[in-house]
């Protein structure tokens, strides 16, 4: 066996067929996949399906607390979560790039099949190809997910949050980006903090198969908890306040972003969803995720409010303060970056 | 009594004799000496943590210049502070602890108190004392031994530093023992 991805590993000859035998179907198979077909068919009952694509690229590729094949399928799966699905399927494209070394490779497709068997999820179609080596990087991972709604007829839009209604996070804030910059940067971070990539259809399914007064969710990922709030004040046309001294953040995360001047808001998180619900549900809802694992630090961390005049939609309140919170024009770049 | 060790950060003839912070450099040498000596005679291990880095590093696109590229003059510590009366480190990313045998050193030779001088410090000393902090060292940077390009830069990293993971302390107090 070659020690690294050579171009013929793409080239759909022998190497190609070796490398989907024995990396890709010697995980993933199932009867959907194994026939290997142009097209894979898939019977699904549902009058409703939902829908998510999405590509990965994340440097490094193993991180603490996980790599981009676990960060690729947690983010997949929890964008349907999100939605209020079930997901079910997941397509796997690979864009490999010349020379990576296999031992990666091999640690990347193994957290696929961890997470997916976790989680119940099959791989259904994939596609592999290989880069020269001058670009950049080393993988780049796309996936197309498939659900079905928990509930037939039921499902999240950021569009339908209600003035009243609470919004909870699932857990700390800005883990993973401080994670990634660290381990990238060398800046001893990654010592205490770990990307909080995870799947969470096992935290939150059994919610949405319950009444749970949920009216919107979002995975807070790229852009942070401040962009999936204003994208939910935007779409429903409200107003969020926030409440700084509510939300969960671990000490470090903190005073890590205090050192690159990041403002933690801002920065990714892999393994938690915001969720808006009706004020009444708030409690129990709180109770229930703060029994599952990845949800004991979740926290009540603000209010959807009825949009006004200043069109602002986010709002923070620290200390004697309140903050517009308002979306930057690309991430903001740490101060050793 | 604790076990301790002096660490000595970055000073390497491509950034000290840079003439962005060279005269900052000469007004430190001799605070720095008088550490290195007070180390020496008394016991502490040394550490000179170096960078050492490809011609093709991701930080040169960043910062825009080249500097301590392995097998350069550039990369050698400085003749002010030779000859060398320690052990060097050869890193390649901010945290002297990143991808080095510095931890292993550190425990192998039980040390658990680890001084920290050299520069930048809003860089490679404030990201090595949160590092040194996570793993359970007890860090202490001497405030007349570091130095940043930007004044400001280093009195604020100072204050992160106090605030969040070591203590900033004098020359005198770490050679009075007092620390």
């Amino acid at each position: 066996m070659n020690h690294k991805i050579e171009l013929a590993h793409g080239d759909g000859c022998r190497a190609t067929l070796e490398f989907v035998k024995n990396e890709i179907l010697a995980r993933f198979s199932n009867p959907i996949l194994d026939p290997c077909d142009d097209s894979s068919i898939i019977d699904i009952t549902s009058k409703e399906i939902a829908a998510t694509t999405d590509s990965y690229i994340v440097d490094p590729i193993i991180f603490p607390g996980g790599d981009i094949g676990k960060l690729s399928m947690c983010g997949t799966i929890n964008d349907l979560v999100a939605s209020g699905a079930k997901p079910l399927y997941i397509t796997l494209g690979l864009v490999l790039v010349e020379g990576i070394e296999w031992h990666q490779v091999s640690t990347i497709l193994d957290s696929i099949n961890q997470v997916i068997t976790e989680a119940n999820v099959k791989i259904i179609a994939g596609d592999t190809k290989v880069l020269p080596k001058q670009y950049q990087g080393s993988i780049i991972i796309n996936t197309t997910g498939i659900g079905i709604p928990v509930q037939q007829g039921k499902y999240y839009q950021v569009s339908q949050a209600q003035t009243g209604d609470d919004v909870i996070i699932t857990g700390t804030i800005a883990d993973h980006g401080l994670a990634v910059i660290s381990a990238r940067e060398g800046l001893g971070f990654e010592q205490k903090i770990k990307s909080d990539c995870a799947h969470l259809d096992e935290l939150l399914l059994p919610i949405l198969t319950q009444e749970n007064g949920i009216t919107c969710m979002r995975d807070p990922t790229r852009g942070g908890i401040s962009n999936a709030l204003i994208d939910i004040a935007e779409s429903s046309q409200k107003q969020i306040e926030i409440d700084w001294d509510l939300i969960p953040i671990q000490p470090e995360t903190k005073f890590g972003c205090e050192m690159l001047g990041i403002d933690p808001l801002f920065l990714a998180n892999e393994g938690k969803m915001i969720i808006v619900t009706n004020s009444n549900y708030s409690a129990s809802l709180l109770k229930q995720i703060r029994a599952h694992p990845l949800g004991v630090a979740s926290a009540l961390i603000g209010k959807v409010k009825k949009k006004t005049d200043t069109g602002m939609d986010l709002l923070m309140v620290k200390g004697r303060k309140k903050i517009n919170i308002q979306r930057t024009w690309g991430m903001p770049i740490p101060r050793l970056c | 009594m604790k076990k301790q060790a002096l660490l000595i950060i970055d000073m390497q003839k491509d950034l000290c004799y840079d003439k962005r912070r060279h005269k900052k450099v000469v007004k430190l040498l001799p605070h720095l000496q008088t550490a290195i000596q007070h180390a020496d005679e008394n016991g502490f291990a040394i550490y000179y943590i170096c960078f050492e880095l490809k011609p093709d590093d991701i930080q040169f696109k960043r910062y825009g210049d080249q500097y301590c590229i392995e097998g350069t003059p550039g990369a050698e510590i400085i003749d002010e502070l030779q000859p060398v009366k320690g052990t060097i480190i050869k890193k390649r990313k901010h945290s002297a602890f990143f991808e080095t045998e510095l931890d292993d050193l550190l425990k192998q030779s039980k040390i658990d108190k680890i001084y920290m001088t050299g520069m930048q410090t809003q860089l490679c000393i404030m990201t090595t004392a949160a590092d040194a902090s996570f793993r359970g060292y007890d860090v202490s940077v001497i405030a007349d031994c570091v130095l940043s390009t930007r004044e400001k830069n280093k009195t604020w990293a100072l204050n992160w530093i106090d605030k969040h993971v070591g203590k900033v302390i004098t020359l005198d107090e770490f050679c009075s023992g007092s620390v």
